[in-house]
């Protein structure tokens, strides 16, 4: 009995240690990933890539780089449809670069694997009042 | 068997096994994309190849040689419609498709990848004008 009671501590600290891993697990790369938001402008209404051979909804958005000026092409991932082309948004969410299948509607270009482009993942989206907050 | 010609002999061995290996692969070589003027002769359509896969995309002609050839170009985001004419980039599947359309059944139709595609739009000739 007496090498039971001896045991629980270290039962008890081997949990905890699997806990940890397994939370370490769950939040995967750091790399990529932000926990600040950005403010976009909406460059077209819903839409939707394929990625993978699986359609991915959204829209396209265009981010301006508050110190060089340069404008980047991102996609937002997101069901929500109710935002229009030209609102300037702000979002929150993990993003990284990826190839997808596109379909551009103002030119009718289809491309698939060609570019990289940048897909964020919104966990958060809303109108953004002062456009000029980058 | 001397010492110094087993090395050889293994090697040789890993040498033989890997070309058999390449010659039973069903890897293909890769194959750079080609560019065709083609027209969409039908709606879009979710067919499954002779390989068993299900895709998505419509059945193009295109002419080669005074010839009108058929294909099925696949795309993952098919937004053409019937008499649209693209400028198509892509490059041949190994599969092929069976399509009935229009009361008509094509048979062997050869599947194409797209890579890219745009409409084709004519330019209005330069003419000079009259002095």
């Amino acid at each position: 009995m007496a090498t039971r009671t001896d045991a629980r501590p270290a039962w008890a600290v081997a949990i905890a240690c699997l806990g940890l891993a397994l939370i370490s697990c769950r939040t995967g790369p750091i790399e990529g990933w932000s926990g600040r938001a950005w403010t976009m402008i909406l460059t077209s209404g819903p839409t939707e890539i394929s990625l993978s051979s699986s359609r991915v909804p959204g829209y396209w958005a265009e981010l301006t780089d508050a110190n060089t000026g340069a404008k980047k092409e991102i996609f937002l991932y997101t069901k929500v449809r109710t935002f229009q082309e030209g609102t300037w948004v702000r979002v929150e969410g993990p993003y990284g670069a990826a190839s997808p299948a596109v379909f551009r509607d103002e030119s009718g270009e289809y491309s698939r694997g060609y570019i990289p482009i940048y897909i964020l993942v919104v966990w958060k989206m809303e109108r953004s009042k002062d456009a000029s907050r980058l | 068997m001397r010492r110094g010609s087993r090395p050889l002999l293994v090697g040789q061995l890993i040498g033989l096994a890997l070309l058999l290996v390449d010659c039973k692969s069903t890897f293909r070589t890769w194959v750079p994309p080609e560019e065709y003027k083609i027209t969409i002769a039908s709606d879009a359509l979710f067919v499954r190849t002779s390989e068993g896969d299900y895709v998505d995309g419509y059945l193009a002609e295109y002419e080669t040689e005074f010839r009108k050839e058929r294909m099925f170009i696949f795309l993952e985001l098919p937004h053409y419609i019937k008499g649209d004419r693209l400028i198509m980039s892509g490059r041949p599947a190994k599969a092929t498709v069976q399509i009935e359309l229009g009361g008509r059944t094509y048979e062997g139709v050869p599947v194409y990848i797209v890579e890219r595609a745009s409409p084709n739009i004519p330019s209005v000739p330069n003419i000079p004008t009259q002095k």
